[in-house]
This record gives C-alpha cells, sequence and structure tokens, in this order.
C-alpha cells in the first residue's frame, strides 16, 4: 500500500519512486488523464458528425487526425496503461510478495510511456491507429505518421517490458505457500494477458519497423512496385492486434472475477472453468487474426479457417458469463457502483459478443465490413464491456488507493448516464452501419435515416460525456473530501479487503 | 512508520492532488503550445520515398496516355453452340482480329445470349488469366460473373501497343473458344 508517513509525501518522491503502488499510481492517473482526452476527441467526433458536411471541423484532414489519435490514445494510453496500473498495485499483495520482481525495470516501464504518448499526441499523425499501407508508406505526411510509428514502439517496448514483469513476479515471486490455483483470477488474467503481449507485440514491432523503411524509401516491403505486398503489413498488423483485443479484455474478464463473488456474497461458482477459459482463449486469439481481413481476397478455405476460429472463442467467452451469472444466482447482491459496472459491462458483452458473430460470419461480413456497424461492434466490446469493467474496478480500488469512500450517489448518476448513453451511441452506429454509411467519415449522404440515426448516437455520446464529468468530479472531490473508509470492510459487503497494512518502504 | 492498525491512514490531501493536477494541465499546456505554435510542421513532409534524391530523378509510374485517338464501340455477345463449344461475337462476326489505334477510347458493349455464366476481360496471355492488361476493360472478373441474359458495359483507353487477347475470364472457357485477337497499333 501507499504508506503514509506522519506527513504526506512531497509530490517528487511518488513521481521517482519505483515502489510497486506509487507506479501503479502513476499508470492509473496518465490513464484517466488520456481516457478523458480521448473521451474529449470522441464528443468532437461525434458533434462533426451531427450534420452532414461541416459542423464544427472544417478540415477533413483534422477530422482523420482527430479519430487517429482517438483510437490510438484509447487503447494505448487508457486500456493498457490502465491494465499496468491494477496489475502493480495489486499483483505484489495478491500473491504476497513485498514488491514487483524488477521494481526499476517497473518504473522504466511507465517512463517509457511518457515519450510514446508525447510522441502520438505532438504530431497528431492521420493514418488511423491500424496504419495500413500504402496510405501510411505512400502519403501519411510527416514528421507526425514517423512520430506515430516511434510513439507506438515506445509503448509496445513499455509492454514487453511490463509483461516480463508481471510473469516474473507470479511466477518466481509468488508466496511459497500460496499454489497458483489459490491466487485470485484477477492474478491468472494478468498473467495469460501478459503471456499473450509477449507472444503477439514482436510482429508488430517488425510491422512498424518495416514501414518506418518502406516510409525512408530503403526498402518495399508493401509496395507492390518494388516486389512488395500492401496485404502482408495486415498479417503482421492482426497477428499482433486479434490477439491484443483479448489482452485487453482478459484484464477486465479477470477484474470481474475479483468482483463479482464479493458483491454477490458467494463464493466464484467455478474457478477451475475460469482458468480453463483464460488459457484457452489465450492460444484461439492467435488463431482468428484474418478475420478483419474476409474482404482483402483470402481464398474461401482460409476464410473457413478463420472464420471458424474466431467462432471457437464464442464457447470461451461463454464459460465466463456463465460462471459469473452462476456466481450471482441466489446471491445476497449489493448493488454498489463497481458491481453496477460489471453487470453492464456483462449485459453490453453479450450484444458485442453477438455482432462479433455477424462479422465473422462469412456473407454477412461483406455486409457490415468497413461500415460503422464495425465501430459500434468494436466500441461496444471496448467502451461497453472493459471500460465499463475498469470503471468499476476503480471505484472498488478507490478506498484502497485514497483512504476515502468515493459517492455512491455520484458514482450511480455517472453509472446510469454511461450506461444509456453507451447503449443508445453504439446501438445506433451498429444500424446507422446496416445503413451503408462507412466508417472514418466526415461527410455522410444527407439521407434523413442516416442522420437522424447520427444524431442519435451524439446525443448518446453527449450523455457518455456528462457521465464522464460526473466521474472526474467524484475522483478529484472525493480523493479531497471523501469520508475515511472502513479499510477493512469499505463496501460492508462482509468481505476481507485487501491488505492495506503493508509495510515495505518506499525505495 | 505508521502500521495502518491503529491510526487511519488517509493517502490523499487536497493539498498534494492540487499540485499534481497543476503539473498535468502545466504538461498538457506546454504540450499543446508546442503542437499548435509549430503550425504545420507536424505535416509537412511526403514520406522520403515520395522526394527524389539531389541530383536524381525518381522514375514515375507511367500515367495513362491521354485520349488522342478516336472513340470506338463494339458490341460482343457470348455464346454457346454446345457446352464444350462456346465463342464470342463481335458485331455480328465471330471472334474477330480487332485492331484498333493507341490511344482510342474504347467501349465494350457485351451481352451474355449464352446459358453459362462468363466475364470479360483483355489479356496479354490467353492461358493466364491473371495477365490483365487493360484492367478498366474487365466486365466482371474470374469470380464474379455476366449471367445469362445480362449486360455489361465498360469504357478505357487502349493506351499500350501490343497484341492482346480479348477472352471469357471463365477458367477453361477460352480454351472451349471464347478468346479472339485484340490489337493495338502504335500511331
Amino acid at each position: 500500500m501507499v504508506i503514509e508517513i506522519a506527513k504526506p509525501r512531497p509530490l517528487w518522491q511518488i513521481l521517482f519512486s519505483t515502489h510497486h503502488t506509487d507506479v501503479a499510481l502513476l499508470y492509473l492517473i496518465t490513464s484517466i488523464v488520456f481516457f478523458m482526452l480521448g473521451g474529449a476527441m470522441a464528443l468532437t467526433i461525434r458533434t462533426e458528425l451531427l450534420t452532414p458536411e461541416t459542423t464544427l471541423i472544417s478540415d477533413p484532414d483534422l477530422f482523420n487526425r482527430i479519430f487517429t489519435v482517438h483510437g490510438t490514445t484509447m487503447l494505448f494510453l487508457w486500456i493498457l496503461p490502465f491494465i499496468s496500473g491494477v496489475g502493480n498495485y495489486l499483483i505484489p499483495i495478491l500473491v504476497k510478495y513485498k514488491d514487483m520482481a524488477y521494481p526499476r525495470l517497473n518504473a522504466v516501464a511507465y517512463w517509457m510511456a511518457v515519450p510514446g504518448a508525447a510522441l502520438i499526441w505532438l504530431g497528431w499523425s492521420d493514418t488511423t491507429w491500424m496504419a495500413y499501407p500504402p496510405y501510411s508508406t505512400m502519403r501519411a505526411a510527416g514528421p507526425a505518421a514517423d512520430m506515430w510509428i516511434f510513439g507506438l514502439k515506445i509503448l509496445g517496448l513499455s509492454s514487453i517490458l511490463g509483461a516480463i514483469n508481471f510473469i516474473v513476479t507470479i511466477l518466481k515471486c509468488k508466496h511459497p505457500d500460496l499454489p497458483m490455483m489459490k491466487t485470485s483470477l484477477l492474478v491468472w488474467s494478468i498473467l495469460i494477458s501478459s503471456l499473450m503481449t509477449l507472444a503477439a507485440l514482436p510482429t508488430f514491432t517488425a510491422a512498424l519497423i518495416m514501414l518506418y523503411t518502406d516510409r525512408l524509401g530503403v526498402s518495399g516491403f508493401f509496395d507492390p512496385a518494388r516486389g512488395g505486398d500492401p496485404i502482408a503489413y495486415q498479417h503482421l498488423f492482426w497477428f499482433t492486434f486479434h490477439p491484443e483485443v483479448y489482452i485487453f479484455l482478459i484484464p477486465a474478464v479477470g477484474m470481474a472475477y475479483e468482483l463479482i463473488p464479493k458483491f454477490s456474497r458467494k463464493p466464484i461458482f467455478s474457478y477451475g472453468s475460469g482458468v480453463i477459459a483464460f488459457t484457452v482463449l489465450s492460444i484461439i486469439a492467435f488463431a482468428s487474426w484474418a478475420h478483419h481481413m474476409l474482404a482483402t481476397g483470402l481464398s474461401f478455405t482460409e476464410k473457413t479457417v478463420f472464420m471458424v476460429g474466431t467462432l471457437a472463442a464464442v464457447p470461451m467467452s461463454a464459460m465466463h458469463v456463465f460462471n459469473w451469472m452462476a456466481t450471482m444466482w441466489g446471491g445476497r447482491i449489493k448493488f454498489a457502483a463497481p458491481m453496477k459496472f460489471v453487470i453492464g459491462g456483462i449485459m453490453l458483452f453479450f450484444t458485442s459478443g453477438a455482432g462479433g458473430v455477424v462479422n465473422t460470419t462469412l456473407p454477412l461480413d461483406f455486409i457490415t465490413h468497413d461500415t460503422y456497424w464495425v465501430v459500434g461492434h468494436f466500441h461496444m466490446m471496448l467502451m461497453g464491456t472493459v471500460s465499463f469493467i475498469f470503471m468499476g474496478f476503480l471505484y472498488y480500488m478507490f478506498p484502497l488507493i485514497t483512504g476515502r469512500m468515493y459517492s455512491e450517489r455520484l458514482a450511480n448518476a455517472h453509472f446510469w448516464l454511461a450506461f444509456i448513453g453507451t447503449a443508445v451511441v453504439f446501438t445506433a452506429m451498429h444500424i446507422v452501419g446496416l445503413y451503408g454509411m462507412p466508417r472514418r467519415v466526415w461527410d455522410y449522404v444527407p439521407d434523413p435515416t442516416i442522420i437522424i440515426l447520427n444524431q442519435i448516437a451524439s446525443v448518446g455520446a453527449y450523455l457518455i460525456g456528462a457521465g464522464m464529468i460526473i466521474f472526474l468530479i467524484v475522483l478529484i472531490r472525493d480523493s479531497i473530501k471523501g469520508k475515511p473508509a472502513d479499510m477493512k470492510d469499505p463496501f460492508a459487503i462482509g468481505e476481507i479487503y485487501y491488505d492495506y497494512r503493508r509495510r515495505e518502504p518506499h525505495h | 512508520m505508521t502500521t495502518g492498525e491503529e491510526s487511519h491512514i488517509i493517502r490523499t490531501t487536497g493539498n498534494r492532488l492540487g499540485k499534481g493536477i497543476a503539473l498535468i494541465l502545466i504538461i498538457m499546456a506546454v504540450s499543446a503550445g508546442l503542437h499548435y505554435g509549430l503550425g504545420d510542421l507536424w505535416h509537412k513532409y511526403p514520406p522520403m520515398n515520395q522526394v527524389a534524391p539531389a541530383g536524381e530523378t525518381r522514375e514515375q509510374t507511367p500515367t495513362p496516355t491521354a485520349p488522342v485517338g478516336e472513340s470506338r464501340t463494339f458490341t460482343f455477345a457470348f455464346r454457346e453452340r454446345t457446352p464444350t463449344d462456346l465463342y464470342f461475337t463481335v458485331d455480328g462476326e465471330e471472334n474477330p482480329d480487332i485492331v484498333v489505334n493507341a490511344g482510342d477510347r474504347i467501349t465494350i458493349n457485351i451481352r451474355n445470349e449464352g446459358k453459362m455464366p462468363h466475364s470479360f476481360g483483355i489479356v496479354r496471355d490467353p492461358s493466364d488469366l491473371s495477365s490483365i492488361a487493360f484492367p478498366n476493360a474487365n466486365i466482371g472478373s474470374t469470380t464474379q460473373f455476366i449471367l445469362p441474359n445480362q449486360d455489361g458495359t465498360t469504357t478505357f483507353i487502349a493506351d499500350k501497343p501490343g497484341e492482346y487477347y480479348y477472352i471469357c475470364l471463365v477458367a477453361g472457357h477460352p480454351d472451349l473458344g471464347m478468346k479472339g485477337k485484340f490489337i493495338v497499333e502504335e500511331t
């Protein structure tokens, strides 16, 4: 825990500390700041799409930059640092070790994320977060696009260092009396997602170097005129980023496993099936990357293999959901903010999962490909499920981090605004996609149906925005003025809270 | 050192949080200043592979020749005598040699008068369906067909002189007779 000696430590001591809770705090604060910035960009995008043609942004290039930075920020500067933050805070506590295995490496990993973020945010590249060639190699203006490539490279390296640290801490520093099968499922989820990071990320790292040398003109990996193939980039990219979806999702699932039994006041229905589902999902994740590329002219056999590979993830995801429902069933559920966010997340997980099945089914994919349907689908997953569970978990950790309690009333308002907003905006996006609206557009056909659906989506986004303002108010106000929490059981659910009396000195 | 058991630990104070928020806002302000202050610097340069090194001219992708010649229209039909004896008619003639001048704007109207699906393309080598000579001349493709009694049309510029073949792009059909010469003469 953050041990406070007689009086609060000055800021610089926390900034340059290598203690796991301090590094975790930096990760968490960084991720929340970028979540808010990325959200502000999302609201800008939705405002622009309120009407066809210019609404707010007169320059379409600027629009492209905004959604590129929005996507990059939300994935690499909100979700990933948040996972690192929670992992750093809790893994040493959950495996009963004094700190992370390599505290200095831990701090290095955090401080690598800072220049990475700076490169992305200073340049504002317009390549989209996928940076597909030929645009990214032949047209995207520098230095912004080059800065984006380097920024992601540094963030990737930071993720790899973080992953190594988690794996070693969990496997080597775990208390000898604590068998792996008795650890929290959150520990399992961080372990599995770290292993996946190590397996998946190098491919994208290589692809980024190839992209950069192609931009320099010294190679032609993705240039058909020099014997290359732009589709090769998509394979390399999605070989990393389909598993990455699970790297985002699995820790969220682990957090849900941490919260649901506590707030249902029942033990987990089936611990073993959770472990099995994590493990199998992590392997299946590598067998589905080309479902993002079904429209690129793969052979029928390839398409079928990847369709089946993708559908194979459904039973594993369903195992988690059934496990949660069976845990909740018959429990005395306390609907505090963390539990509300988790249940909301599970409900939205159904919709995004069902949309995913549609996307991967060959004939339907050709209808939904590159439309707003896809945008609705992955936002439903990343905002509706992953971010919801993250926000719930942040409320759960709030007493641990601050020693104070947040305002349940405001958290409730935050939840309902965010939940209704999320359901509205992303459902409207699914439908407008089926009406044929392509994604990544600044202007659209002034058809009455498409206009009204876009306006419904924008209103939903404003609801989320209002919820997020409340979230920010709760975080700041209650960190200063919140009532001191009962640290043994802050949520009055009769569960032991995390050990808050750790005595290891800061270093 | 406090053990926490006896005294309650409050880990956040308004003072420190205020300083933290101020620090974040300063970083954001400096970054925004750098970003906007340097204007279009961030999007100024094309990728290096688009810039010719000093003293060297980079080979440009050939631009299509402007339509300098005349506009010509051909009316094609896919026909079948038996399922293994297929042919084209062009303005009534069977598989004729078509001769045009480089730069001509060619319009092809085609109708499938047979019972099988077909598709149209101009290739360099009739035994290699992927050796497309004029991508814009395709009507249908090796996987998308013109069905019986359907029509198709296309317009392209015959900008590359040479001897080509007009064929049906369905595998096997050229060998069953659906091919003819398409000659583009230099002007």
